[in-house]
């Protein structure tokens, strides 16, 4: 009897998951869009606020729709999803894969969007602009990266904290909310820790300030998404293991 | 073969199960009767893998049931699917996961349930849902299938259809099925065994032909002796 | 077929069987439904089924070929046999219910002779 594959579970996963997120996804490339064109043509010196407010939406929005892992417990879907022969680490991360989706395409659009609206409002400044920075394109992605770690960081966050709460039959919204807030302020301690060694390593500390306009801090946001990146992993191992080897129905 | 040794389990106050001890052959239909609140369902989950014992071991086939979840095919009493899933989507979610997803099994018992497979399984009637449960629980030729109240909420003629589905799966592929009801008289002459559950523990179990030689009554007529005595202790 | 379910099942699928022989409504050679076809026309388990197959198979009134199906064996004496010994049942059965109640041979004799007139009489009415 030949058994499906890891690769097909995890795809046949994904696609339940996107599925899911597909309206928040519509919204946001309606958002980017509408909010950006009227801001061009009604509002022009408003395209940089824009640009910031559908950005912003685009990373808000995936750690708004992690919560919706509770929901499987609501609509009782968490009886197929717990009887599945598949791991916690394959379900939860179809569930993360899909929220990163949901951030690249959102962030797209409003990147997109918002860059031409502020490009077309200000051509001449924004081409001085970027004249100015060095390896402007680099830095925009190494900030794209920096921004994917970062929600990652805090949907991960959500789905250990869900994952908890579910552990007690009764308050479990409150424990979830608890174990969140307890979780991230603890994270975020030990990240600004090493951050801290980061930014005299780098040489961007107080009073070592480099001469320069725009200096260069490429390095140190690569360092610190790769902390990030670390820390959410361990975040999302324990997720998973909690939801392997502790939940029940 | 399924064991439960020494199973207990409890939830808050509740002790769903109480040091339950039981050995389940292979290629049994096994009926699993009891009054609401007996800890029917807290079996069947527990033998799904998705509930565990407080105390105690289960084993499927040798297995823990999370090891065995590829074997057993587990049809909660609620409704566990995306409501904004059509039949084709739910099944061809299943067919991902189960290598013994059988496509040929699913058309045969898709039109002999009269079923359509654009049906969003949110929108239908109660009883159409019943059997698209079903339908998907056995198209898979599972080792194990675990089937918690399916007459529930269905008609009557619906029952007779489903009734029939099962012997011919049953017939086809010898598997072991476990179906818990507390209506016993839907399917007293379809079990070889039968297991009276009440608050937690097991008051009888045996094999239902001779049960009936032994106590010359009704599936139906045991039960209510049985509970009967179990409740004047 | 409704079974009595305070009896075991398979004891009454040979009833059944035995009876439709007795009244000719099956014969010797006769092919009968397969276990599985019967099975799902009365809903009840296979196995029952299976055991009752295989204790008529026993009792030499039905033989399985494979690949064709299970036969009545072919044998009118058997036929004979089934009928005189369902007869022989029912009439231990009514005469033991009779001299329970109190009743002589003879006296059961004549009830029973008075009881077919009268039956003669309503069936002539009809």
């Amino acid at each position: 009897m030949p058994t499906a594959g890891k690769g097909r579970r995890f795809w046949t996963l994904y696609k339940k998951e996107l599925r899911e997120l597909t309206p928040e996804i519509v919204i946001l490339i309606a958002t980017s869009i509408l909010l950006n064109v009227y801001a061009y043509f009604k509002a022009a010196p408003l395209t940089g606020l824009s640009l910031t407010l559908t950005v912003g939406l685009a990373a808000f929005l995936p750690f708004i729709s992690s919560f919706k892992l509770s929901r499987e417990w609501k609509n009782q879907t968490v009886y197929l999803m717990m009887s599945l022969p598949a791991s916690g680490a394959l379900i939860l991360g179809a569930k993360l894969t899909a929220l990163m989706t949901e951030l690249v395409i959102g962030g797209l659009a409003a990147g997109t969007a918002g860059g031409l609206a502020i490009m077309a409002s200000y051509p001449g400044e924004i081409k001085q602009l970027m004249s100015m920075v060095p390896n402007v394109y680099s830095n925009l992605a190494l900030m794209a990266l920096f921004g994917l770690v970062n929600v990652m960081f805090f949907c991960c966050i959500s789905f250990l904290a869900q994952v908890l709460g579910k552990l007690v039959r009764k308050y479990s919204g409150l424990l979830s909310f608890v174990s969140f807030i307890a979780i991230l302020i603890l994270l975020s301690k030990g990240i600004e820790m090493i951050n801290a060694a980061g930014i005299t390593h780098f040489g961007l500390g107080m009073g070592l300030n480099p001469p320069l306009p725009f200096p260069d801090p490429s390095s140190y946001i690569l360092y610190s998404s790769i902390i990030v990146a670390i820390v959410s992993v361990l975040v999302f191992i324990a997720a998973a293991l909690i939801y392997d080897r502790r939940l029940e129905l | 073969m399924i064991e439960f040794q020494n199973v207990s389990k409890r939830f808050g106050t509740v002790q769903a199960l109480d040091h339950i001890d039981l050995t389940i052959d292979e290629g049994k239909i096994v009926g699993l009767f009891g009054p609401n609140g007996a800890g029917k369902s807290t079996m069947m989950k527990i033998m799904a893998g998705v509930n565990r014992a407080d105390t105690g071991t289960v084993s499927i086939g040798g297995q823990t049931p999370r090891q065995a979840k590829e074997f057993v095919s587990y049809l909660p009493e609620i409704d566990h699917f995306y409501p904004w899933w059509t039949l084709k989507e739910a099944a061809d979610f299943l067919r991902a996961f189960y290598g013994d997803w059988d496509q040929e099994k699913y058309g045969h018992l898709l039109e002999f349930l009269k079923l359509q497979e654009d049906m969003k399984l949110g929108k239908i009637s109660k009883g159409q849902r019943a059997k698209c449960k079903i339908l998907l629980a056995v198209s898979r030729n599972a080792h194990y299938l675990l089937m918690d109240e399916p007459f529930s909420g269905i008609d009557i003629l619906t029952r007779e259809e489903i009734a029939r589905t099962l012997i011919q799966d049953f017939a086809d592929h010898q598997q072991t099925m476990i179906i818990s009801t507390h209506e016993i008289g839907e399917i007293e002459a379809m079990v070889d065994q039968v297991i009276f559950l009440d608050q937690g523990q097991i008051c009888l179990e045996g094999e239902a032909e001779e049960l009936r030689n032994e106590w010359g009554l009704s599936m139906v007529g045991i039960m209510k002796e049985v509970f009967r005595h179990a409740n004047s202790r | 077929m409704d079974f009595n379910k305070a009896r075991p099942i398979y004891q009454q699928i040979i009833d059944a069987y035995k009876k439709a022989l007795a009244r000719g409504d099956i014969g010797p050679g006769d092919r009968i439904l397969s276990q599985r076809e019967y099975a799902q026309k009365i809903k009840v388990n296979p196995n029952t089924v299976q055991r009752a197959y295989r204790e008529m198979e026993m009792m030499g009134m039905v033989a399985t070929i494979r690949g064709q199906g299970t036969f009545i064996v072919p044998d009118p004496e058997m036929q004979q046999k089934i009928k005189k010994e369902m007869a022989e049942q029912v009439l231990t059965y009514f005469i033991e219910e009779m001299h329970a109640l109190g009743f002589k041979d003879e006296e059961i004799c004549s009830l029973l002779e008075e009881k077919q007139k009268s039956s003669k009489e309503v069936v002539a009415d009809d």
